[in-house]
């Protein structure tokens, strides 16, 4: 039976090395997800993430264990990568060519079984939806990206952001909006089966 | 449930649906060295006081080995100082050796012994597969049990005792 996050962050505390790297490894692709998607930039997204689990590691006698340890963690994620779109070195929006094609438009298919086309197109669909939400600003990217990557719930995201409910609701609501316009403008329909 | 904004016009994409469209989609995911790289970033990071630095498991054993070698050589020193423990332990010593030496002739004896068992029991089936060896055993059977009995007739005859009896 796998340990706990408390158990975990116990042993850590207690010097175990390989419970700290359990850690790590158990949430390398939240945590990394987050930032790269916030900094769009995937080698700075790793310092980054590396920094995180530094700081994580650094304040973990002050983690509370009535806390969700991943909502601490991707807190800690959270101010990292704002701190570093503040310093103002990464380009926040560096938009894509669009592809106004018009005449191209597919609609995002729900099969089960996946064939080599079903495959294909994920692929494809993997990488637009990756350029819509590079046109997104950081803050509708991060909350996109916690909402529907992470599946947290609005208060989750308003503990990890530190933002009221109505800005994370609306940032979400016009994250939605922008998203279905660019993946429209990619040739992708924004209707969903 | 989430509000809209009544002044925005409605969002054409879902909450449910976005979820289940990401999950189609592989999500990023980091280098496959990084949690070795991050590990090593952890260890070098200054601590606050009173925090256990990690160690690792291999660190830790070596540790324990190191002490019990310690305490074990020790122990000896001492024991070796005092002449009735310096000489049960020399006794134990040769005693070790001697039975040691025994164990290992008497193991290489056996396996010697069942070498010859083995070959001959191999010899003794490749004849039997044949009708001139099946018949040649067959023949030495039964001179064998002829001769055992002629012998034992010899040896227990009813009513005078054996030579050997009269030898001894």
């Amino acid at each position: 039976m796998p340990a706990t996050d408390v158990e975990l962050v116990r042993g850590a505390l207690d010097g175990t090395e390989s419970a700290f790297r359990e850690i790590v490894q158990r949430y390398q692709r939240p945590i990394y997800g987050l930032i790269v998607r916030m900094v769009r930039d995937p080698a700075r997204a790793e310092e980054l993430a590396q920094d995180t689990f530094v700081k994580a590691f650094r304040a973990l006698h002050t983690y509370d264990v009535q806390r969700k340890f991943s909502a601490w963690l991707l807190t800690i994620a959270h101010h990292v990568a704002i701190d570093e779109l503040r310093k103002g070195s990464l380009a926040t929006e560096p938009l894509e060519e669009r592809t106004d094609e018009g005449v191209r438009t597919r609609e995002f298919a729900d099969t089960a079984a996946p064939t080599p086309a079903l495959v294909a197109e994920r692929a494809e669909l993997g990488v637009v939806l990756q350029k819509a939400i590079g046109r997104l600003r950081p803050e509708y990217r991060e909350v996109v990206s916690l909402r529907y990557e992470r599946e947290l719930d609005y208060d989750e995201i308003v503990e990890i952001t530190g933002l009221p409910m109505g800005t994370v609701k609306s940032s979400l609501h016009r994250a939605r909006k922008e998203l279905a316009e660019h993946l429209e403008s990619m040739g992708w329909s924004a209707k969903t089966h | 449930m989430e509000r809209e904004d009544p002044l925005d016009p409605p969002s054409p994409l879902a909450d449910e649906p976005l979820v289940s469209l990401f999950k189609r989609t592989a999500a990023p995911s980091p280098p496959a060295d990084f949690v070795r790289r991050t590990m090593h970033a952890v260890r070098r990071a200054p601590l606050p006081a009173g925090r256990k630095p990690l160690r690792s498991p291999l660190a830790s054993l070596l540790g324990w080995a190191a002490v019990i070698a310690g305490v074990s050589l020790s122990a000896l020193m001492v024991v070796l100082t005092h002449p009735i423990f310096a000489s049960s332990v020399a006794a134990l010593f040769s005693f070790g050796v001697g039975y040691g030496v025994w164990l290992m002739q008497f193991t290489s004896t056996a396996l010697a012994l069942l070498d010859v068992l083995a070959t001959t029991g191999l010899a003794v089936a490749r004849a039997a597969a044949t009708r001139e060896g099946t018949t040649g055993l067959l023949v030495m059977a039964v001179v064998c049990v002829l001769s055992l009995s002629a012998l034992h007739r010899l040896l227990i005859s009813d009513g005078e005792g054996s030579q050997w009896q009269e030898l001894s």
